[in-house]
């Protein structure tokens, strides 16, 4: 069995609707080992994007358990689940979510230089990653001068920069255009097959879901049914 | 329009009532300021003039000058024509409270905490049997017992109840006085009422019969004046039967002429102290720009969703301009009530400033003029309106169904920008021919100062674009990333942030400016006070607290003091009120022959050169002091630059009777008073047959080795009893000019805090408006790991930038500013050209009040981010 990178167990999550607490996740349980690439289907309100939210430590479970690569986020105050997730998680949002002010080699360079590391050498990271996305000539492009799917390249670009444990993906195709989801989707799938990358990704697309290693569907706050997807192109590091 | 109203303005108005208030907050701190200066200077005018109007009663002309004879009332009394003629003796006395005075033991000055604790109270002595046709001030000579004892008993005196209340006097208790430099003794005889005929009496009036005024002041040669009231058919006859029978030393006057002279000196000082209060306004029509434009931008698809639905630009436009009326009368309705709160302070400053520079006493009350009230609500709608009017415009060039992203308005912004410069260069030209203007009053050195304060609010925002571009382009090292950030945000948001940049750099630069005004004129001061004021220890009398024209020291004290032991030699200072060339001055007598050997005065241009500014080589101190004892005259810096009077010209000197003819010799520097001094020496004017009288003040110069302080105890002996003196040490003094100096310019303080504290809220305003623009980027910094502290630190770095930037350019444009205000506004208002100085402790503190009113701003953003959720804001739109 692989390493788990992610464990949730029995998490529970309840959102106030005027006065009354509606429950989102009732007691969800789940694994992703390194290198697996799992796609979260299930429709709007089962907790595709609450899970997320939870696994990046963006909001804390009413109960249960997170961790990541082997870090209770529950046992870590405000600064260090921040620096967590700073460091060992790559996000991924479905609107891209740049910097308008900064240019793409800044915007993915951010995380690193957040983190302290010498500019010099995060810009250079920085610039090989653009290469990487096949944006290297739009390196000092602004993101209002970028398309959508190039922005979204930035944007997975950017969450590669501190060579995090995961990748949450939430919706990551889904303010793209078919051409430029499918090729979103190759370059998360090219992290998994040739890095051995780990990701979580929340969709509502079945094209995207089956680009997967694994899909698991989601209904009332629980995992209803889990279902392989592709094949890894080459075995996990692990 | 209603409907234009409710889509695009109630709701925004219901969500966020900030939206409204703080630009209302800007506005109505410019009208308070307005308001407050306004009404305290005219009040402190107004109560001055009203006071002489009310005991001028009834009076046409009046007879005036140095020795009124006491029986010339009665021979005018019988010129046909003349209805009445009253003689009148009039002092400013200092009370003192019961058992201040503790003998010549006592610590302090002669008087413990004489100086302090003393209210001036003005004695009025008449004849009340010649008064009824001139004025009625309630001592009616009908009461037959009353007017006994009025004329009668030494010391009565009728006081108005007013001033009665407020020392918690009755009618038989004693009065503790001080009239010019002598301690006298007087009791309340009865209390004048209120109001007479429905005209109030005035606060601090204490009316006394001629002879008991005459012995308070210890003046028994003569009156000071007659005030006549002729028939208007016989008026000219009359006048020429008056003047038939004045004698020498006298003269006929105006009534009204003494007020109109103190409006006239106060003039300068009120001007200045108006100028500035506009600060504030200003700096806030830049904040209602900001904050329309800001509101027009973050509802522009709104808007161009109303022009879709069939809304006209007239009617966008209407709904803006409409938007900041109700802005604009909010922020006036509260600017006016603020205003009239802040009025009684500022008048008590302004009143304490007429009192300390121009010898302006009494109590003055606030009058609420409506025209002052009409005025500043004009001013603050129509600022507002002309604030609002490019925005709106903006807004009513939406096109329908316009759905322009954050960077194209960006790119109109920076477009906008481009035209700072272009309107900035004719703005700098409108200020080089205002400073080349010759006109000689004032007027044109503001022009200059509003052209050149525009003109570096448009050029900021660019200058800013670039400043930015260079810094985002250097590279620096770990560390610097949130201030690279922080400055790339400003660069991208410089439509919201330029127009705050803008308000918050013309607010720094007035503080600039004023600072660097002030520390030079403290620095010339004091230069001018260690060399003019050489004495060892200095006297003067404790009634010059209270009347600066008339108090003079006994006048065979200086002897008596010479006599004391320690004492070297002693100087007199004797100073008349005088008019050379149509303007107000003073005559002032020195002892020459002690000054040269003591003093070292700072001359400008001496009897071998003419006019030129600074210490001129040939400008010999020495060869002065001989003209001076030839009976040549000095003439003070501020009189030669207000009347072009130099070296070799002849003036006339009026002293009101008499006249002198003097030969200037030289124009020396003197800061002791705007309306100048002619200085001639005593013993050359005795020459010239004239007479200023007893001492104002004296010098002592003490014999080597002798303290000070043994000789100040000395002199308070000599006083004992009878005399009450101020006695000074040369340190003494000293901080006193240096204080009264400082209280001078408290009220311009206060004025600049008003405008840095508009400037703040608009640096408020831009943050906030750039906080709720930016939330869902502000998310994703979370989420990518910026922390709480970084966030935190991010928003001080955006707020720290924008304070610095402003600083910088407020130094520059706040060095120019000073520049004006010393070398044009301060000589033409004042007549004194001062060195320019830069008061580095000045210009450093700015910046720390710059950063100050950034940081200020950043806390409510701060706190507000706090408590957002920030997760759901990752998905929004």
């Amino acid at each position: 069995m692989l390493e788990a990178m992610i464990r949730v167990h029995d998490l529970r999550k309840s959102f106030l609707q005027g006065d009354r607490p509606v429950p989102v996740l009732r007691g969800l349980d789940l694994r992703v080992g390194r290198g697996e690439f799992v796609a979260l289907v299930g429709r709007s309100g089962s907790g595709k994007s609450t899970l997320l939210n939870l696994v990046a430590g963006l909001e804390l479970p009413d109960a249960g358990k997170v961790e990541v690569n082997g870090v209770d986020l529950g046992a870590l105050d405000d600064r260090r689940r921040t620096v967590f997730r700073r460091d060992s998680i790559g996000i991924v949002f479905q609107l891209f979510n740049l910097i308008p002010a900064l240019p793409a080699l800044d915007n993915v360079a951010l995380p690193g230089l957040l983190a302290g590391r010498p500019r010099t050498e995060v810009e250079a990271r920085a610039l090989e990653l653009l290469a990487r996305v096949g944006l290297a000539d739009r390196a000092r492009a602004f993101p209002d001068q970028l398309s959508g799917g190039e922005q979204q390249r930035v944007a997975t670009a950017r969450a590669l920069i501190n060579d995090p444990a995961v990748i949450l993906a939430d919706e990551p195709t889904g303010n793209l255009d078919s051409e430029s989801g499918e090729r979103t989707l190759d370059l998360l799938r090219t992290l998994v097959d040739q890095d051995g990358q780990t990701i979580l990704m929340a969709t509502h697309d079945p094209a995207a879901a089956r680009r997967s290693t694994r899909i698991v569907t989601l209904a009332e706050g629980k995992v209803r049914e889990e279902l392989p997807g592709e094949r890894l192109a080459v075995p996990s590091r692990a | 329009m209603t409907s234009i109203v409710r889509l695009l303005h109630w709701p925004f108005w219901k969500r966020s009532p900030l939206g409204v208030l703080l630009p209302a907050l800007g506005v109505a701190l410019g009208v308070a300021a307005i308001v407050a200066v306004d009404l305290a200077g005219a009040s402190a005018v107004e109560s001055f003039g009203d006071t002489l109007r009310r005991l001028d009663g009834r009076t046409t002309d009046r007879v005036t000058g140095t020795r009124v004879p006491d029986g010339l009332a009665r021979r005018l009394a019988e010129i046909p024509g003349v209805e009445a003629a009253a003689p009148v003796v009039e002092r400013m006395a200092l009370v003192l409270p019961p058992g201040a005075w503790s003998g010549p033991d006592a610590e302090g000055d002669g008087v413990p905490g004489g100086e302090r604790d003393g209210d001036p109270l003005r004695l009025l002595g008449i004849d009340p049997l010649a008064e009824r046709e001139v004025r009625s001030l309630g001592v009616e000579p009908d009461d037959t017992r009353l007017l006994r004892d009025f004329m009668g008993r030494p010391g009565a005196l009728a006081v108005s109840g007013a001033f009665l209340d407020r020392h918690g006097l009755e009618v038989g208790d004693s009065l503790e006085l001080v009239v010019g430099a002598y301690r006298r003794s007087a009791f309340v005889l009865s209390r004048l009422p209120e109001e007479v005929g429905g005209a109030r009496v005035p606060e601090d009036l204490a009316v006394g019969d001629v002879a008991t005024v005459q012995e308070l002041a210890g003046a028994f040669d003569g009156v000071d004046r007659v005030d006549l009231v002729l028939a208007a058919p016989e008026r000219e006859a009359a006048l020429a039967s008056v003047r038939a029978l004045l004698p020498t030393g006298t003269r006929l006057e105006r009534p009204g002429a003494e007020a109109a002279r103190f409006q006239r000196t106060l003039s300068a000082f009120r001007a200045n102290v108006r100028a500035l209060s506009y600060l504030a306004l200003f700096v806030s029509f830049f904040l209602i720009y900001n904050s329309l434009l800001l509101s027009v931008l973050s509802r522009r698809q709104l808007i161009g969703v109303a022009r879709c639905v069939g809304a006209t630009r007239a009617q966008v436009l209407r709904g803006w301009l409409g938007e900041a009326l109700v802005t604009g009368a909010v922020g006036v309705a509260l600017g006016i009530g603020l205003g009239l709160l802040f009025a009684r302070p500022a008048l008590r400053e302004v009143s304490r400033t007429a009192s300390d520079l121009y010898g302006a006493t009494g109590a003055a009350t606030l009058s609420i003029v409506p025209g002052t009230l009409l005025k500043a609500a004009v001013l603050g709608l129509s600022f507002t309106l002309l604030s609002a009017l490019l925005p709106a415009l903006e807004a009513a060039a939406t096109p329908p169904a316009h759905t322009s992203s954050r960077s194209s308005v960006e790119a109109r912004a920076r477009a906008r920008r481009r035209w700072g410069p272009m309107l900035a260069l004719p703005l700098l030209g409108a200020c080089g021919l205002a400073l080349g203007w010759p006109a000689s009053g004032a007027v044109p050195g503001y022009v200059a100062a509003v052209c050149l304060a525009l003109a570096a609010a448009l050029l900021v925002p660019a200058a800013v674009d670039l400043l930015l571009a260079a810094f985002l382009s250097a590279r620096f090292g770990k560390g610097w990333s949130l201030l690279r950030m922080a400055a790339a945000n400003i660069r991208a948001n410089m439509s919201r942030t330029g127009v705050a940049l803008a308000a918050l750099t013309i607010a720094l630069s007035m503080a600039v400016a004023m600072g660097t005004l002030v520390g030079s004129f403290r620095a010339e001061l004091e230069r001018w006070i260690e060399v003019s004021v050489r004495g060892d220890v200095y006297v003067s009398p404790l009634g010059l607290e209270a009347d600066r024209q008339g108090a003079t020291l006994a006048p065979d004290l200086p002897e008596r003091l010479r006599a004391l032991p320690g004492v070297a030699e002693v100087a007199t200072y004797r100073e008349r009120p005088a008019v050379v060339r149509g303007r107000d001055t003073f005559l002032a007598a020195i002892d020459t022959e002690v000054a040269r050997r003591r003093s070292n005065w700072s001359l400008l241009s001496g009897p071998s050169s003419v006019g030129s500014r600074g210490a001129s080589p040939q400008a010999s101190p020495d060869e002065f002091f001989d003209a001076l004892e030839r009976g040549e005259a000095g003439v003070s810096e501020a009189l030669h630059r207000k009347t072009g009077v130099g070296p070799g010209d002849r003036i006339e000197v009026s002293l009101g009777a008499a006249a002198l003819s003097l030969t200037v010799a030289g124009v020396y520097r003197d800061y002791s008073t705007e309306s100048g001094v002619v200085l001639v020496d005593r013993r050359a004017l005795a020459r010239h047959g004239v007479d200023l009288g007893p001492p104002r003040s004296v010098a002592l110069y003490l014999r080597p080795g002798v303290d000070p302080a043994t000789v100040v105890a000395s002199v308070r002996r000599t006083g004992g009893s009878e005399l009450g003196l101020i006695v000074r040490t040369n340190q003494e003094l000293r901080s006193r000019a240096l204080a009264i100096f400082e209280r001078t310019f408290a009220i311009t303080r206060v004025l600049q805090m008003i405008g840095l504290a508009v400037a703040a809220i608009g640096i408020l305003g831009a943050l906030l408006a750039m906080l709720l623009e930016r939330t869902r980027e502000l998310a994703t910094l979370r989420a990518l790991g910026l922390t709480r502290r970084q966030l935190a630190a991010l928003f001080l770095g955006e707020s720290t930038l924008l304070a610095t930037f402003a600083w910088l350019f407020a130094l520059v444009t706040g060095g120019l500013l000073a520049w004006i205000l010393l070398s044009v506004i301060n000589v033409r208002s004042f007549g004194w050209a001062l060195d320019y100085r830069i008061p580095w402790t000045t210009w450093a503190g700015s910046l720390a009040a710059s950063l100050a009113a950034g940081w200020a701003a950043t806390l409510w953003p701060l706190r507000r981010l706090g408590r957002m959720d920030l997760v759901p804001l990752l998905r929004d739109e």
